[in-house]
């Protein structure tokens, strides 16, 4: 029996860093394969230079945050092939080693030590293969939740669809504040789409708690009326989709809004992201699978 | 073999006498435990009564801490019963928020996850479970469920085994007489 939750504020920083990095990855190869001649270069650069950062450091204090941090490397001769947390350790390898191949063929060509021979094919090649793998890691960092019949909070799909959706509006936000003003447009689109779908997304995971399982409704009351109501509903409700979604509508219509708007919109989306993580990994700790249905 | 064991609530004094025998043949850290005894609510109105609901890990057949753990260290022995090898254990404690039982610990000192092993160290040479041996009640009867004619296979089919939780899916191997 234990009392205090098993995973704390280190895990969440690994989920949100994993999510942010696959939304970069995601919106870079996108903009890469979409965008004709110069269009998103920003973008597509900036985006590759952020992809690899935050999956490292997370991944990082991942391993700093184990009982045993200096066998990590047990997780790589095992083969658990059914274990969530075994497949994402894989994902996680692949994905860095592609995001930092895929960022350093971005990279300058006076500031490139090795020559690669067609480099931008394999750019291309890579903007392919990182899109799904970027997919695959947001999944993952819900799905290390999700499979748990035990907390009845993360076991649902919806937290894979919300968490996908939530690493591309909370990248999209990054490359807002990295990229030049001629590109946020297109930026603030994709995000305001992200954000409805998001939040009708959050509306549903609440909506489905209350009316299926007691355990279902248990477990969507923790997160909505326990101990995390308060970051919840202002934190990621209010001032991590509504509000910043609101600026980026004003912004799409109106031309002429503040950028320093626009800036703290894209830091509220960032926190939001992060609050979002934090809230689920800790309601979803006390939420337990209750005794009949 | 699979070894399992039936529970006997009714019986049950909530004398702590098991969590203490388990404490001290396991050398279970201070603050941790690997059994409880529990009060649950029972019974459907008006009769509803307070049971006393002594538990463990379930050993699991269909056990999700194996299944979550990423390298192998958690694993199911030959007799059925779910063992922990520490020696591969990372400290990732996955298998912690797998269990519907909340039965697993984590350990500050070793940096590895623990629960009750049905003490197969004693079990090898054919004794008890400390639980099982310094019950006054009786509570706890432990054995082989593969053998129809073990008191514990035939109290599990004579009196009805329930499981706990049994919607998490996951085939306990004790069963609560009713
Ligand atoms: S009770 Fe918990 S720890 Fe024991 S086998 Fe089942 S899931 Fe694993
Ligand atoms: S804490 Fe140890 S036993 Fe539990 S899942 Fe992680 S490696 Fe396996």
């Amino acid at each position: 029996m234990h009392d205090e939750p098993s995973w704390g504020l280190l895990i969440v920083i690994y989920l949100f860093c994993g999510g942010l990095s696959a939304g970069a990855m995601m919106l870079s190869a996108t903009a890469m394969l979409l965008g004709r001649g110069d269009r998103y270069t920003a973008i597509v650069r900036r985006g590759a230079f952020l992809a690899p950062l935050p999956v490292i450091a997370g991944t990082a204090l991942l391993v700093f945050d184990l009982g045993r941090p200096l066998l990590f490397w047990k997780l790589f001769v095992a083969l658990r092939p059914l274990s969530p947390m075994w497949i994402g350790s894989w994902l996680l390898a692949l994905f860095s080693a592609v995001t930092l191949f895929y960022a350093y063929l971005q990279l300058p060509a006076r500031w490139r030590r090795w020559r690669v021979p067609h480099g931008d094919a394999w750019a291309r090649r890579l903007a392919v293969a990182g899109l799904p793998l970027g997919l695959a890691v947001a999944v993952y960092t819900a799905v290390l939740l999700g499979v748990l019949v035990a907390r009845p909070l993360w076991n649902t799909p919806a937290l894979a669809v919300l968490f996908v959706l939530s690493a591309l509006s909370s990248a999209a936000a990054a490359l807002m504040l990295i990229t030049p003003a001629a590109e946020h447009p297109a930026l603030s689109r994709a995000d305001i789409v992200l954000i409805a779908a998001e939040t009708l997304t959050l509306g549903g995971l609440l909506f489905y708690g209350v009316v299926s399982s007691s355990s279902a409704r248990h477990g969507v009351g923790v997160l909505a009326a326990g101990d995390c109501a308060l970051p919840f509903w202002l934190g990621v409700v209010l001032l991590g989709l509504l509000v910043p979604g609101g600026i980026e509508v004003r912004a799409a219509r109106a031309h002429r809004v503040p950028r320093a708007l626009v800036t703290l919109a894209a830091w509220l989306v960032l926190a939001g992201g992060f609050l979002l993580r934090y809230v689920v990994v800790y309601a979803g700790q006390q939420s337990v699978l209750l005794r009949g249905l | 073999m699979r070894l399992g064991m039936v529970v006997d609530t009714q019986r049950c004094l909530h004398c702590g006498a098991c969590l203490v025998a388990c404490k001290a043949e396991n050398e279970v850290p201070t603050g941790r435990s690997r059994n409880w005894v529990a009060e649950r609510e029972a019974g459907t109105f008006p009769g509803i009564g307070v049971r006393i609901e002594p538990g463990q890990c379930m050993h699991c057949e269909n056990a999700p801490c194996v299944r979550v753990c990423p390298t192998g260290a958690s694993y199911v022995d030959a007799d059925g019963v779910v063992l922990l090898n520490p020696d591969d254990c990372i400290g990732c404690r996955y298998c912690i928020e797998s269990c519907p039982y909340d039965a697993r610990y984590f350990d500050e000192d070793s940096g590895t996850v623990d629960k009750c092993t049905f003490c197969v160290h004693r079990v090898a040479h054919r004794q008890q479970p400390a639980c099982v041996l310094t019950c006054p009640a009786k509570v706890r009867v432990f054995g082989d469920l593969d053998d129809a004619q073990a008191p514990v296979s035939r109290l599990a089919a004579e009196r009805g085994g329930a499981v706990l939780k049994p919607e998490a899916a996951t085939r306990p191997k004790i069963f609560y007489l009713s």
